[in-house]
């Protein structure tokens, strides 16, 4: 289909008909300033094809001074030129007309203009490709439009290639995933089992069943634990009661209490007879005793006797040998004594022959420190003067100051004189009587300068008082160089700068003295002639007669001598007192020794005083031993034959405790049968059995069905999968036709990009630019727009390919984009507009001058 | 004694069976049913002039029945004062519920005899019957070991009634302990002995039967419940004689198939001829071998369709194995995404890297997917 022109009357601004003729193929534009209709015109080429006449929702189209809006649109169809007619409101109408005939009117108008846009499975073309003003979405219409556009695209598709329905499975595909989905999503969600549905429920039914079918078996296994247990209890009662029992219980304590009793006798008598045989014992054992002890006595006193006789001979011995000891340290004593008088005098001498030497140093030196000082005093009584003129008259330092301020007064009178205004007199003859300055005569043609006030004496004319004032000289500087000078020379004590230079020689050379004497003194008395002084005082002068000299040496090696001698007398005295000591304490411990021997010799004899005499104590032992094996041979004939009193206390309280014990088991069994009893008799009507196993049979099938609903899951899941991975493989293909017509514009704009599209809506869904994806709704509005117009343009080439022409009607669809991205989009509309028919309406005047194509203007007609 | 005498011998009653792995619609027939035999063998006993109904066990599904089981049991026993009942203890209602026995015995109508120790019982002159009560659930020896050394009259029947397997092949768990010696009836000298335990009939020669439920209750035994008239003559081999007392006819069938074999068909020659009631029917197909997608879909379709005539129709497609043809698959689709789908899921099917259970999920949702498509829109 090819738009070629469209007539309104009475629709919006246009109250006057108005008229765009001579739309052509290939690219349309035209451009004009806003509110001039562009929009009008695209809402009524969409109101043709989509508004029934018999709509009464024409507010949009009515022009505000109302009217009756109507649409007439010349159209080529499959090389049939056609007119389409609509009026809505008052005297509606629908129409084709090819030429003058009318093919079709009404409904069967609406229903031939419908065709033009339906679907490929509904008879008719795809439909325009409308792109809108702004930053066109692609889906941006009614939910109805969209849904018919996504079926657009599909069956655009299909058209393309006929391979492409079975590709994707198309609506069978559609179909079994929609019924694999929708019986999965009966079972289960994103997060598992879905609440209340087939799967959830038979997972609770088992898990209900499970616990149930747990306490049944614990009810159950309770019951029959109660049933076994009553009829355990049943059986012991039984036993415990039985008349035999009981009786036998009896006779059994009467026959134990009998035995208890003799046996408590016996055991009486035989305690009595053990005490009788103790007590013989311990006599018996006492008698032993004393007979031992006696006899150990006599021995122990004998033994003590030979014992200190042999140390008494020992001792003897000992105190020999300490006498003689004790002799030798005296000797040892005497000669150590005279080894330290021989030592001490020794001594004595080498002190003296010492002393005697000393003496004879001293005198040497107090002779030469006099000598010394004989020299130094005449030095020391000359300083002070040599110091006085040394610190005489201006230093060096003083001289140059003076020096210095001379030169300055001299810079300063210099320049007094030659900035002072100058008197030159010349005398009208020589006769003339001379002039007197300041009372000096004016020598003829001589300048004089004026450095100060003055009076001129002109003889004959009076005096002419001159004042050079101030101009030129520098008085303050005169005068302060000379105060400066005067008062240098004042303080160096000089009337002139001569005298001040003269003593400032004659101080150099008292400097020059006081330094000689100063080195002499240094080296004479290198620590001052007072320390030389004090030295010489403390030393005695030689001693006019010298006493004679004796041999230090000589003295030291006699005192060595007598050291020794008395060092070998010590060591001697050391051995003798330490033999000395050991002989006395040796014969002290002999001495000890004895004294204990002694001691013990008589406690030895006191012992035995003590203790009777031998022949009683064998009477006294024999007594016992008689008493003694009597006792025993009682004691042993009652142990013989006594009875096992524990023994028969042990069967008496057996016997009393099975009485105590079957009467406190009668009433235990009594009391646990009759709750048995009540227990039983509540549970056992209760089909507790029967509810078990029929809650185990249902278990059982629960788990069936929970298998099998997992089983089902699992079955759907594996399908969606295998449907959804094969329809994502061929989807890939799908959109290849798409890319293919797409790619070259799309590198117009971004070189090396790439358009991605989804899968459900079959729209784009991101760009890929410099391998990074950018989801389309994050691009700027520009670049959206520029996607939208470029896919549409693709679909139409498609479309144009498969001989269903559609015109591209663009609205105002590039208002984002800039002038650089606008030039390449007008390349790819250029490009495009080969083979197709684009209508572009803009209000971009200027901009659009460099897209070419054919232009369109708005006509008016007459009414 | 010139009169044969006769007895109907039954088992395994079940009383108070509540049929859980059935759907909960189903279970109140069959659980009135199984109180219903007791009428019914009522019935057999008059039809066949019996005098005596000997129970071999199992009257009580499980130790502690409901109140309203065992009361309302012993009502439909009263209720035939002209016969007696003689009721021995199973493994399922052994002695050892005492509780049921104690009530049974209070509450029992004059014409119910319950045997509770075991020792001969003369059922009348000339007729003794050597019984043998459970005391337990599980017994670890023959119970029957004293039959042989037990004397009666001289030329007096003698009777055995017991419950228990005679070789391994016992209803109860705890098989293989007290196995009833096969030869009880000859080594005990025995007329007849009549056992209970195993839920279907048979015959262990001449003198020995197992009579089996009389409203079966499972699909381990094809058809319906019967009870045995049995008529003793002194000399003579017992007259046995099956009688039908169930209602519902149990059947587990296999269908095996074969790819070129119709499943349709196939599947229609298991079901009950013409004039039966399929109402009293519980029917269980189980299902193996190998079919096409087709054939599946065909056999599932035919099985949803015949499916609510039953009281009970179960088809267990378990052990069926999926024979996937191309023909199958280009009734998918002959190329694009469906057919890839489809090839993928075939693939899986047939991987025998894969498991077992993902070969059957796979295989299961190739069938899914030819049902969607097939089903019209």
């Amino acid at each position: 289909m090819r738009l070629r022109a469209l007539t309104l009357t009475d629709v919006r601004q246009f109250s006057r008909p108005v008229r765009v003729a001579a739309m052509a193929d290939g690219l349309n534009v035209l451009s004009a300033p806003n509110e001039s209709g562009k929009s009008t015109l695209f809402e009524a080429i969409r109101a043709l094809f989509f508004l029934p006449h018999t709509s009464r929702k024409i507010a949009p189209l009515r022009p505000a001074v109302g009217g009756n809006p109507e649409i007439a649109l010349d159209i080529d169809h499959e090389g049939v030129a056609y007119r389409l007619v609509k009026r809505w409101g008052k005297g509606a109408i629908a129409e084709v007309w090819q030429g003058a005939r009318l093919i079709a009117k009404s409904d069967a108008a609406e229903a031939w203009i419908n065709a033009l846009t339906l679907p490929a499975d509904e008879g008719g073309p795809a439909g325009l490709l409308w792109v809108r003003q702004g930053p066109a979405d692609f889906d941006q219409g009614s939910a109805s439009e969209n849904k018919a556009a996504q079926a657009m695209r599909r069956d655009l598709m299909s058209s393309v290639t006929l391979e492409i329905e079975e590709m994707t499975g198309g609506r069978r595909m559609d179909r079994a995933l929609a019924l694999a989905h929708e019986e999965l999503a009966q079972l289960v969600t994103q997060r598992g089992a879905k609440a209340g549905g087939p799967l959830d429920l038979a997972r609770r039914e088992v898990e209900a069943l499970d616990t149930r079918a747990a306490a049944l078996a614990e009810q159950s296994l309770a019951l029959r634990g109660q049933i076994d247990k009553r009829r355990d209890a049943r059986k012991l009662l039984a036993d415990l009661t039985a008349a035999d029992e009981e009786a036998s219980r009896q006779q059994r304590l009467i026959r134990a209490q009998t035995a208890f009793d003799a046996a408590q006798r016996h055991a009486q008598a035989l305690q009595t007879a053990e005490a009788q045989l103790v007590s013989a014992t311990l006599a018996l054992t006492e008698a032993r005793r004393r007979q031992t002890a006696r006899q150990q006595a006599e021995t122990t006193l004998s033994d003590l006797g030979v014992k200190l006789a042999e140390v008494e001979r020992d001792l003897a011995k000992a105190g020999a040998e300490a006498a003689t000891a004790r002799a030798a340290l005296t000797a040892a004593t005497q000669a150590l004594t005279a080894a330290r008088a021989v030592q001490t005098a020794a001594a004595t001498a080498a002190r003296a022959a010492l002393r005697a030497a000393a003496r004879r140093d001293e005198g040497r030196r107090h002779a030469e420190l006099s000598a010394t000082l004989a020299r130094a005093e005449p030095l020391v009584a000359a300083l002070p003067a040599q110091r006085a003129a040394a610190r005489t008259g201006p230093d060096a330092a003083a001289l140059a100051t003076l020096e210095a301020a001379a030169q300055a007064l001299a810079l300063a009178e210099g320049l007094a004189q030659a900035a002072a205004p100058h008197l030159q007199l010349t005398y009208a003859t020589p006769e003339v009587p001379q002039a007197r300055l300041d009372g000096q005569p004016l020598p003829a043609d001589t300048p004089v300068a004026l450095t100060a006030r003055a009076i001129l004496d002109l003889p004959g004319y009076g005096t002419l008082t001159l004042d050079p004032g101030a101009q030129g000289a520098d008085p303050a500087r005169l005068d302060k160089a000379r105060t400066t000078l005067s008062a240098l020379l004042a303080s160096a004590g000089a009337g002139d700068l001569a005298q001040a230079r003269s003593a400032a020689q004659r101080r150099v050379q008292a400097e020059t003295a006081l330094r000689q004497t100063d080195g002499d003194l240094r080296h004479l008395v290198p620590h001052g002639i007072e320390a030389l002084r004090d030295e010489l005082a403390r030393l005695a002068p030689a001693e006019s007669e010298p006493q004679p000299a004796l041999d230090p040496d000589a003295a030291q090696a006699t005192g060595e001598q007598a050291e020794a001698a008395r060092h070998k007398a010590d060591t001697l005295l050391e051995a003798a007192r330490a033999l000395a000591q050991r002989r006395d304490e040796a014969a002290l411990r002999l001495s000890l020794q004895a004294e204990a021997l002694r001691d013990k010799r008589r406690e030895a004899a006191t012992q035995l005083a003590d203790l009777p005499e031998a022949p009683g104590l064998a009477q006294a032992l024999a007594v016992a031993g008689a008493t003694h094996d009597s006792a025993r041979a009682d004691a042993e004939a009652l142990r013989g034959d006594a009875p096992d009193l524990a023994a028969s206390k042990a069967t008496l309280e057996r016997a009393r405790s099975v009485i105590t014990a079957a009467h406190a088991e009668r009433a235990r069994l009594e009391a646990e049968l009759a709750g048995f009893e009540a227990t039983i008799s509540a549970r056992a009507g209760d089909g507790v059995d029967e509810d078990l196993a029929d809650t185990r049979l249902k278990l059982g099938t629960a788990q069936n069905v929970l298998a099998a609903h997992e089983t089902e899951v699992a079955v759907l899941k594996a399908l969606i999968g295998a449907l959804e991975t094969a329809q994502a493989a061929a989807r890939e293909r799908y959109f290849a036709p798409v890319l293919a017509e797409l790619q070259p514009m799309l590198r117009l704009l971004w070189p090396e990009s790439e358009l991605r599209f989804d899968g459900d809506s079959l729209l784009p869904s991101a760009l890929v630019r410099g391998g990074r994806e950018e989801a389309l709704d994050t691009l700027s509005g520009g670049t959206r727009e520029q996607i939208a117009l470029l896919v549409r343009l693709a679909f139409a080439r498609l479309l144009a390919k498969s001989g269903r022409d559609t015109p591209v009607i663009l609205d105002d669809a590039l208002v984002y984009s800039d002038d650089d991205r606008l030039e390449r989009m007008f390349d790819a509309l250029q490009t495009q507009a080969a083979d197709l028919q684009i209508i572009v309406l803009s209000c971009r005047t200027r901009a659009l001058r460099a897209l070419g194509g054919h232009a369109l203007h708005f006509e008016t007609l007459e009414s | 004694m010139t009169q044969p005498f006769r007895l109907i011998h039954s088992a395994d009653l079940h009383l108070g069976r509540r049929f859980g792995n059935l759907p909960e619609a189903t279970r109140g027939r069959l659980i009135e049913a199984r109180h219903q035999a007791l009428d019914a063998l009522v019935q057999a006993a008059r039809a066949t002039g019996a005098t005596d109904i000997l129970l071999a066990g199992d009257t009580f599904d499980n130790e502690t029945p409901t109140k309203e089981v065992w009361r309302q049991a012993l009502h439909a026993m009263g209720a035939a004062p002209d016969l007696r009942w003689w009721l021995l203890p199973g493994n399922h209602d052994s002695l050892a519920a005492e509780t049921l026995w104690s009530n049974l015995q209070r509450h029992a109508p004059p014409n119910l005899r319950l045997i509770t120790a075991a020792g001969p019982i003369d059922l009348v002159p000339g007729v003794t019957l050597l019984a043998a009560p459970l005391a337990h659930r599980r017994n670890a020896r023959d119970l029957t070991d004293w039959m042989p050394g037990c004397a009666t009259a001289e030329g007096a029947l003698r009777l055995g009634l017991a419950h228990g397997a005679v070789q391994d092949f016992s209803e109860s768990a705890g098989a293989g302990e007290g196995i009833i010696a096969p030869d009880r009836a000859q080594s005990a000298g025995l007329d007849y002995l009549a056992l209970g335990d195993w839920h279907g009939q048979m015959r262990l020669g001449p003198r020995t039967a197992y009579a089996g439920t009389p409203e079966a209750d499972g699909f381990r035994h094809k058809g319906r419940g019967a009870c045995l008239a049995v008529s003793l003559t002194p000399g003579a081999l017992p007259l046995v004689t099956r009688l039908e007392t169930g209602r519902f006819h149990w059947a587990e069938e296999v269908l095996a198939l074969v790819p070129d074999l119709d499943p349709v068909q196939a599947l229609a020659r298991l079901l009950p001829g013409a004039g039966a009631q399929p109402r009293d029917h519980l029917l269980k197909i189980r299902v193996n071998g190998r079919a096409t997608l087709a054939g599946q879909a065909a056999l599932r379709q035919s099985a949803q369709a015949l499916g609510p005539d039953f009281w009970v129709f179960a088809l267990d497609l378990a052990g069926l194995e999926t024979q996937i043809d191309t023909a199958d698959l280009d009734q998918l689709d002959h190329g694009g995404a469906l057919r890839q789908a489809a090839e993928a899921l075939a693939r899986q099917a047939a991987d025998p890297a894969l498991a077992e259970a993902e070969r059957r999920i796979a295989a299961g949702a190739l069938n899914r997917l030819y049902s969607y498509l097939q089903d019209p829109a």
